[in-house]
């Protein structure tokens, strides 16, 4: 994907400003920077979410393999771009109709099929083996790191190009976290991954590409895990050094 | 083992997304739509009432009596006020202490959660039941007759649950810390009821009685055969009928008469407007406490 | 406790028993009143849909040790056939009326019209009940006659009950219309509140994953919302059931015919209570009385039972358009 000049304003008050991000395939893109910063806003921008707020003014273009994402349906872009949230939203009912929900919405498929395309997409997520013995359990009797997971299989059972997790293990215990930072690595492989954070060792655990947004600003991006440590550009410093202090 | 493969090289048949796109903006129509009906039958409504009423209604209306063929609507308008003031006097002391109760008391919560459920069923009583139940009890066994204290009663049975189920609720939203330190400095339960809920819930409950007032104003089926008819004013409490404005129009419009029509219209007017607005002041002043 | 106390304590706890207390009381009055006709008609009252109240001429009748006037007959029939057609009618139109007015306030228009919106839905809970049969009469009636049903007949008289003789615009289709836009503000009202407690996560997740609004709303009111469009549904029902004068003006009270077509005149239970019991009172056994009690005793039962599991399902009271807890 290839994002040019996008900005957001809402009212006065500016977004993002005049953004540029590459983002690369079959890598974890990193969105790293403060809260409030407009990371959550970018991620909606790329699958037109940030259009539904009627306040939101969005600019800019942003390509999906190699086509404007506003020449998209939404309900093909989104489709390709899958989004998994800051706090684990699973629906009111069971694991297996969490996972089928989208394939539902989205295509015709036959009960044998859907199993299968649900059974796969767990087991992508890593929660297969945890939940195979009864996969109509409610959703809420996950523990909050499968349900995160369980949110994943979700978007992934669409098989998007992209898929988006906004601060997902921001509201999870450390060995959830985990858990979840070792998936990014194998999903890397088959997806391409966007991921936002404003955790530093997250970022140095799983990213390829960083980029540091600040203030609606992308003030530095680079490749590579090091990056963050290699850089130079002061307002990155800053706020490294803000989170270490 | 479910092969991973598969996931990602089998071919999903995907819905039309056009046709989805099709239904979505179909579904806005209707929805559209839908608002617009009711929002064309509440203009016709209020416009048939208002024009009808307005073109007919006369000073002579508010200043004479009448029998809702002839005359005018003054002993209709004081007594409907007379009766929503006896529902007022048999609703408010019972609303509110209830209310208090319900608050204050330290005992058992299942008691006060059945209380609670059958204030919120009384509601849902249908009127005619309400006001065939103050003709059999109110006016034979009572022996009140058709009079402003059998149909105040009925009004009252129906605006009951109103004023304390909604006086509760802003007494509920009073701070607990403020009654807590009332008890913490020896305050008691009066004390605390009177300088404290009371006081503090005070927009809420009036809130509550505008409201009831406003529906009961626009009752009809419970007063038919609990407060009759009366050409002039009550006389008394008991065995004196009550005329009132519903019933003015339920009445006038079935009668083959002009003017007794443009009285109907004119009722409707009034009645329209005071309830709209005790309504809309009830919600106004309900909505400054929160 | 000292016994200023004690007394206010015992006075406010009496004051929050007499709902209680007058429900029963009105429970325990209606049926103690109803034994007469109980005694009388027994099982018939159930099965039969006539309602006579006898020849006065002749002497009364001795039944099962009441009297009776000569040759009376009083059945519910006629009337819970009317309350239920004419209900059942009124949900049927309320129910697409208010899921797509709900979805196009909820999703449709910007918030700020929300606001707006949901006070003006709210004047029709200001509006009594006579000013809706008013209006009924004056509006609505002509409307029907003139128009709609003669195109109807015209244009759906194949399908049962479309065929028929129009006698005016009174009966079934003006009764179920009324109601209808008296209870769809209230299943409206339930419904948009239900919609607000949906978090915002929920919503979002199912139009990432490329939902449209209409799927979305369609997954609110039969998946996440479904409590609340059940118990929206049977407190609007509560109402249709009970209500009394806008259907006694429009319904054309009739007695003793059964409605043929959605043209026919009816009646209702409580409307009959209504429009029957001024005649009641000049029958000196006081068996029509009886009738009537009975007749509102079963209406009763079956409108609390409704409203009761109304509120239950969509958990929380909704007072005209107030919200309680």
């Amino acid at each position: 994907m290839e994002i040019s000049k996008l900005s957001v304003r809402a009212g006065q008050k500016t977004i993002l400003d005049n953004v540029d991000i590459n983002i690369y395939r079959n890598r974890v893109n990193t969105i790293v920077g403060p809260s409030g910063g407009g990371k959550s806003t970018f991620l909606k921008c790329l699958n037109r979410l940030a259009e539904l707020d009627r306040n939101y003014r969005v600019t800019g273009e942003i390509f999906l393999e190699g086509k404007n994402v506003r020449e998209y349906g939404e309900i093909e872009l989104r489709r390709r771009v899958g989004m998994v949230f800051q706090r684990p939203n699973p629906f009111p009912m069971s694991v297996y109709d969490n996972v089928a929900f989208g394939l539902r919405l989205q295509g015709n498929v036959k009960k044998d099929e859907m199993d299968m395309m649900v059974s796969s997409s767990l087991q992508e997520a890593g929660l297969f083996d945890e939940v195979s013995d009864n996969l109509k359990r409610p959703a809420s009797t996950l523990s909050g790191g499968q349900q995160q997971r369980l949110c994943i299989a979700r978007a992934l059972i669409l098989r998007p190009a992209v898929l988006m997790l906004d601060e997902p293990t921001s509201s999870l215990d450390p060995v959830a976290k985990g858990k979840i930072e070792e998936l990014m690595l194998e999903l890397k492989e088959r997806y391409t991954v966007v991921l936002v954070t404003h955790d530093i060792g997250q970022a140095r655990k799983v990213s390829d590409y960083t980029s540091l947004l600040f203030n609606g600003k992308i003030v530095a991006s680079g490749e590579g895990k090091d990056f963050l440590e290699r850089t130079s550009d002061d307002t990155m410093k800053a706020f490294l050094g803000d989170l270490t202090a | 083992m479910i092969n991973l493969r598969d996931h990602h090289e089998k071919e999903i048949k995907w819905k039309n997304s056009t046709l989805r796109n099709v239904k979505n903006q179909g579904a806005k129509i209707a929805g559209f739509f839908a608002l617009l009906f009711m929002l064309a039958v509440l203009v016709s409504i209020f416009g048939y009432i208002l024009h009808g009423g307005a073109s007919h209604i006369t000073l002579r209306m508010f200043t004479t009596y009448g029998n809702t063929t002839t005359g005018g609507l003054l002993n209709a308008i004081i007594g409907t006020w007379l009766l929503v003031g006896m529902g007022l006097l048999f609703s408010v002391p019972s609303g509110v202490l209830g209310a208090l109760y319900n608050v204050q008391s330290t005992s058992s919560t299942r008691i006060r959660s059945v209380t609670r459920l059958f204030t919120d069923i009384l509601t849902s009583v249908p009127s005619i039941v309400i006001g065939l139940f103050g003709y059999l009890v109110l006016v034979i066994r009572f022996d009140m007759g058709f009079s402003l204290l059998a149909g105040g009663i009925a009004l009252g049975i129906m605006m009951l649950p109103y004023v304390m189920r909604i006086s509760e609720i802003s007494m509920k939203n009073v701070p607990q810390e403020q009654v807590n330190n009332a008890y913490a400095l020896g305050a008691d339960r009066i004390q605390v009821a009177s300088r404290i809920y009371l006081p503090q819930a005070r927009a809420g409950i009036i809130s509550g009685i505008l409201l009831a007032i406003g529906i009961a104003a626009g009752e009809t089926a419970q007063l038919l055969y609990t407060a009759g008819w009366n050409n002039a004013l009550p006389s008394g409490f008991m065995k004196s009928q009550v005329a009132y404005l519903t019933y003015v129009v339920w009445y006038g419009i079935n009668q083959p008469s002009s003017y007794a029509h443009e009285l109907a219209f004119a009722s409707a007017l009034i009645l329209i407007i005071m309830v709209t607005v005790l309504i809309s002041i009830s919600k106004f002043v309900g909505r400054k406490r929160v | 406790m000292d016994t200023k106390n004690k007394i206010f304590n015992s006075l406010t706890m009496v004051m929050s028993f007499v709902p209680l207390f007058i429900l029963v009381s009105i429970f325990v009055f209606v049926l103690y009143y109803s034994f007469p006709a109980i005694q009388y008609m027994g099982i018939r009252f159930f099965t039969t849909y006539l309602w006579y109240p006898g020849i006065e001429s002749r002497p009364p009748v001795h039944v099962n040790g009441v009297t009776a006037p000569y040759a009376s007959s009083y059945g519910l029939i006629l009337f819970l056939t009317g309350t239920l057609v004419s209900s059942a009618l009124a949900i049927i139109i309320a129910l697409p009326l208010s899921f797509f007015s709900s979805i196009a306030v909820e999703l449709y228009l910007p918030s700020r019209m929300k606001k707006v919106l949901i006070s003006i839905i709210e004047l029709f809970a200001g509006i009594p009940s006579v000013v809706y049969g008013l209006w009924g009469i004056i509006v609505l009636e002509p409307v029907l006659f003139y128009y709609i049903e003669p195109w109807m007949k015209d244009n759906l008289s194949s399908v049962p009950g479309f065929a028929g003789e129009i006698y005016s615009g009174a009966g079934i289709l003006a009764s179920a219309i009324i109601l209808a836009i008296m209870i769809t503000p209230i299943i409206v009202s339930v419904m948009v509140n239900s919609f607000d407690t949906v978090p915002v996560e929920i919503k979002q997740g199912i139009i990432s994953l490329g939902a449209t609004k209409w799927e979305l709303g369609k997954y609110l009111i039969t998946g996440y919302s479904r409590m609340s469009t059940y118990g929206g549904t049977l407190l609007g029902l509560g109402r249709a059931l009970g209500e009394t004068m806008a259907v006694l003006m429009v319904s054309g009270a009739v007695v003793n015919v059964l409605p043929s077509s959605f043209y026919s005149a009816i009646n209702t239970m409580a409307a009959a209570v209504a429009s029957l019991l001024d005649s009641a009172f000049f029958d000196s056994t006081g068996m029509s009385i009886a009738a009537l009690s009975e007749l509102s005793l079963v209406l009763m039962i079956i409108s609390l039972t409704v409203n009761v599991l109304g509120r239950r399902i969509a958990g929380r009271g909704a007072l005209r358009g107030v919200e309680l807890d």
